[in-house]
């Protein structure tokens, strides 16, 4: 019967020749409502977020051309670059743990591209109408029905997808001046490239390209096998109740005609965005998205068996056997993940508020001044990555140097750097003899002088 | 091998280049990355070229972004190229 799926598609207009479309059927169900609320919440937070605001400003920007990260009342600088990389590796870490316990739970929830790919079907469904409709429309020549339909769905593609690139530029541009640059017509050039090129890269993945992403793109779906065990949770369907498969009378004995409770009908094939069996096995292109569990239940349900022909389960489980949740391979990246967790937790509340650079004038290496003493002048980079504003007083911590003012004070808003410039003069009547000298700069918040900050810096001076 | 011979069976280059271009899309993702979080492009630019507009951020980004894409796409393709040469070992 999967032949009716053959004989419905047509080869794609793609570049892959061999490659047949896949007509998804709409199913609802269990675990289509958890896939949907899970698609609103995850949408809801991509194209809600850049326009929450925390303390006046963008409560998530990853400001690159200002080189700070601002998440919430955190501000993270290019120093921090280690919690970035950390981050990384707890998700990664996650995933594993994830996949050992439940399978491709990310695949069939939360990828980005599953949840796209969703939101595009859906606005297919809307224009161009259900299963049967799309494979008819598509195989009809063209009309001005066809033109206005497919028209349509281009048009609601094109904008959501336009729309998607510019919340994503959203977040590394503060979004609302990126608004008002839009609405002017006013956008840099970048900024105009990167929102087509993300719009364009989103119609492609979730319009175009949709389950060959998964299937020859992702590297997660890979290696995901690496991470399955006979303990892992994933959508089989029960062979031995199944089989044989076959169709019959409903209220009939299929027992004594020798059937099995799969009755051939090919639902869980029509709505399987991969466009696979799973009744031939776990393969590697099934998401787990649960869609066909929500078919068969339905037909389940209809021929009044229990439900649960095609399920999540293990493999032990299938077998008859217990299923053990707790196994070395689980305690092992549940106890690496806490670790990384806590530990991350720790540094980051524990990461120096504030941080002190010294540069050294660059025009001129030092100058003479009229009572002959010698003078440098140097850049102080004060960065306040504290939450709230705090005003800092330089030190100098060397007996030979004087600061000139003596303790000159800058206001630093949070999360800002402020260039403060500074002089520093040594006096002449303690002639050195060396002409490069070395002292150390401090700064301390005035209001709270437990933050501190200190650099070296060299100091230059005539040789005698 | 079986990736590459799966490819041919489909009888296109398409996915070949789709597939060089998307992994190299992503070694360069994390190479700008890593790059720009310890190279500050701007001071860098204003040494190398003084302008009297010297071009912003985001631009240095998106080039450096390229640059590292292209790399990665070159060194792709010619594993690709290898890879699908005809080996005269494997026939049987
Ligand atoms: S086999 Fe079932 S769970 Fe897997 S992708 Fe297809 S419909 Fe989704
Ligand atoms: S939906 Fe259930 S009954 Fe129908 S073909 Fe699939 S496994 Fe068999």
């Amino acid at each position: 019967m999967t032949d009716t799926i053959k004989s419905g598609a047509q080869a794609d207009e793609s570049y892959y020749a061999a490659h047949q479309k896949v007509y998804p059927r709409d199913i609802a169900g269990r675990f289509a409502t958890l896939r949907i609320s899970a698609a609103w919440l995850l949408l809801g937070l991509f194209y809600g977020l850049p326009w929450l605001r925390w303390n006046g400003r963008q409560a998530i920007l990853f400001d690159l051309p200002a080189r700070k990260f601002h998440l919430f009342g955190l501000t993270l600088w290019p120093q921090d670059f280690i919690f970035l990389t950390w981050l990384l590796v707890i998700a990664a870490l996650s995933l594993f743990f994830f996949t050992a316990v439940a399978g491709r739970l990310w695949c069939g929830y939360a990828c980005p591209q599953t949840v796209w790919t969703e939101v595009f079907l859906w606005m297919e469904r809307v224009t161009e109408g259900d299963r049967t409709r799309r494979m008819k429309l598509d195989a009809a020549p063209w009309s001005l029905h066809k033109l206005g339909r497919k028209g349509a769905k281009q048009l609601l593609w094109v904008s959501f997808a336009l729309w998607t690139g510019f919340t994503f530029v959203g977040f590394f541009t503060p979004i609302t001046l990126l608004g008002e640059l839009a609405l002017t017509g006013a956008l840099g050039p970048w900024e105009s490239f990167w929102i087509f090129f993300y719009g364009l890269a989103t119609y492609g993945n979730a319009g175009f390209l949709r389950e060959q992403v998964c299937k020859y793109m992702c590297p997660y779906a890979r290696f995901q096998s690496a991470m399955f065990d006979r303990n892992t949770l994933i959508i089989t369907y029960d062979l031995e109740r199944g089989e044989p498969r076959g169709g019959r009378r409903k209220g009939s004995d299929a027992r004594s005609a020798g059937l099995g409770d799969c009755v051939d009908c090919t639902l869980c094939v029509q709505v399987c965005p991969t466009g696979i069996d799973i009744r031939a096995g776990l393969q590697y292109e099934c998401i787990a998205c649960a869609a066909c569990i929500d078919a068969c239940d339905s037909v389940m349900d209809r021929m009044h068996y229990p439900r649960g022909l095609v399920r999540y389960a293990t493999q032990n489980n299938l077998d008859r056997q217990s299923t053990r949740i707790i196994r070395p391979r689980i305690i092992v990246y549940g106890v690496l993940l806490l670790a990384l967790c806590a530990g991350f937790v720790i540094a980051l509340g524990r990461r120096a508020p504030v941080a002190l650079d010294v540069l050294h004038d660059r025009n001129a290496l030092y100058r003479p001044l009229d009572d002959g003493a010698i003078e440098n002048v140097y850049l102080l980079k004060i960065m306040n990555k504290d939450a709230i504003p705090h005003r800092f007083r330089v030190e100098l911590g060397d007996a030979g140097y004087r600061l000139d003012p003596i303790a000159p004070q800058f206001d630093v808003p949070a999360g800002e750097v402020f260039n403060a410039p500074v002089r520093v003069r040594r006096a002449a009547l303690e002639q050195r003899h060396d002409a490069v000298g070395r002292l150390r700069l401090r700064i301390v918040a005035t209001d709270a002088p437990s933050l501190q900050a200190q650099a070296d810096a060299r100091f230059f001076a005539p040789r005698d | 091998m079986s990736q590459v011979a799966n490819h041919e069976s489909l009888g296109t280059h398409g996915r070949i280049w789709l597939t060089v271009l998307w992994t190299s899309f992503l070694a360069a993702s994390g190479a700008t990355m890593v790059f720009f979080a310890f190279v500050d492009p701007r001071p860098a630019i204003e040494m190398l070229a003084p302008a009297a507009a010297p071009p912003s951020r985001t631009a240095l980004y998106s080039v450096g972004f390229f640059l590292f894409w292209m790399i990665a796409a070159l060194s792709a393709s010619l594993t690709a190229w290898l890879l699908s040469a005809p080996s005269r070992r494997s026939s049987p």
